[in-house]
């Protein structure tokens, strides 16, 4: 495939990509989340 | 109290969900530590926002909860379930979304992993965010869950109930699209990957 001489490298694209890093999860999220287990309906 | 047995080391999902549909609080924990810093980023990535990202993320995580009490180990993967759940919270809460509301800026994250090469170029990060947000819904959660989670392009293509010589055209099109959106920032990536 050709490539125009003023596009991004793939590698160049990667690393444009790896400039975003996600937020982990907060501590109170994971908090609530945990607090959702499932409630099996008693026998 | 019936007594109940340990869980297994390395145990699968389908374990997991199991003894915690049977009331298996260490069960579920396990579930969280494995599964819930995936849906949040994968949210993130989507919708830029981390108060979003996680509202979506403990929204799948209930859902999830709830679907645990029938859950048929022969049918979808966990994971697969929980990102076709999250994909979909995102779709309905980007089009909620009005064009005037505030988008959280890539700053305003404060998390953000500078590259030495690149720091001090907030420009092509906003813009890779921007590029990102504004792909076709399909080649955005192609590229997130194959770049940004590391998932194979058969993983993927199952999430996205693809083919998977279908999944590798829509990554090859999400990239061209990347590509072309952020020929404006080539000249602050000189000097990478050459």
């Amino acid at each position: 495939m050709t490539r125009k001489i003023d596009e991004l490298t793939d590698k160049q694209l990667d690393a444009a990509l790896a400039t975003l890093k996600p937020p982990p999860p907060s501590d109170t999220l994971e908090a609530r989340v945990r607090l959702m287990a499932p409630r099996p309906a008693p026998v | 109290m019936t007594e109940r047995a340990e869980i297994p080391d390395d145990p699968t999902d389908d374990d997991l969900v199991r003894r915690a549909a049977d009331g298996d609080s260490a069960a579920w924990d396990m579930l969280v530590a494995r599964h819930l810093a995936s849906v949040v980023s994968f949210a993130w990535y989507r919708l830029n926002d981390r108060s979003e990202a996680e509202d979506i993320a403990q929204e799948t995580l209930l859902r999830f909860s709830k679907k645990a009490l029938d859950w048929e180990p022969r049918g979808a993967k966990v994971r697969t379930w929980l990102y076709r759940v999250a994909g979909n919270l995102c779709i309905d809460r980007l089009r909620a979304r009005r064009p005037e509301d505030p988008i959280e800026t890539v700053e305003e994250t404060g998390v953000i992993d500078i590259q030495p090469h690149l720091d001090g170029q907030l420009d092509t990060r906003r813009s890779v965010h921007k590029a990102l947000r504004e792909l076709p819904h399909r080649q955005q959660t192609m590229l997130i869950l194959v770049y940004y989670q590391g998932h194979t392009v058969k993983a993927a293509a199952a999430i996205l109930t693809l083919s998977e010589h279908a999944a590798v055209s829509l990554l090859a099109r999400a990239r061209r699209a990347m590509r072309t959106a952020l020929e404006h920032s080539r000249e602050d990536l000189i000097g990478v990957g050459r």
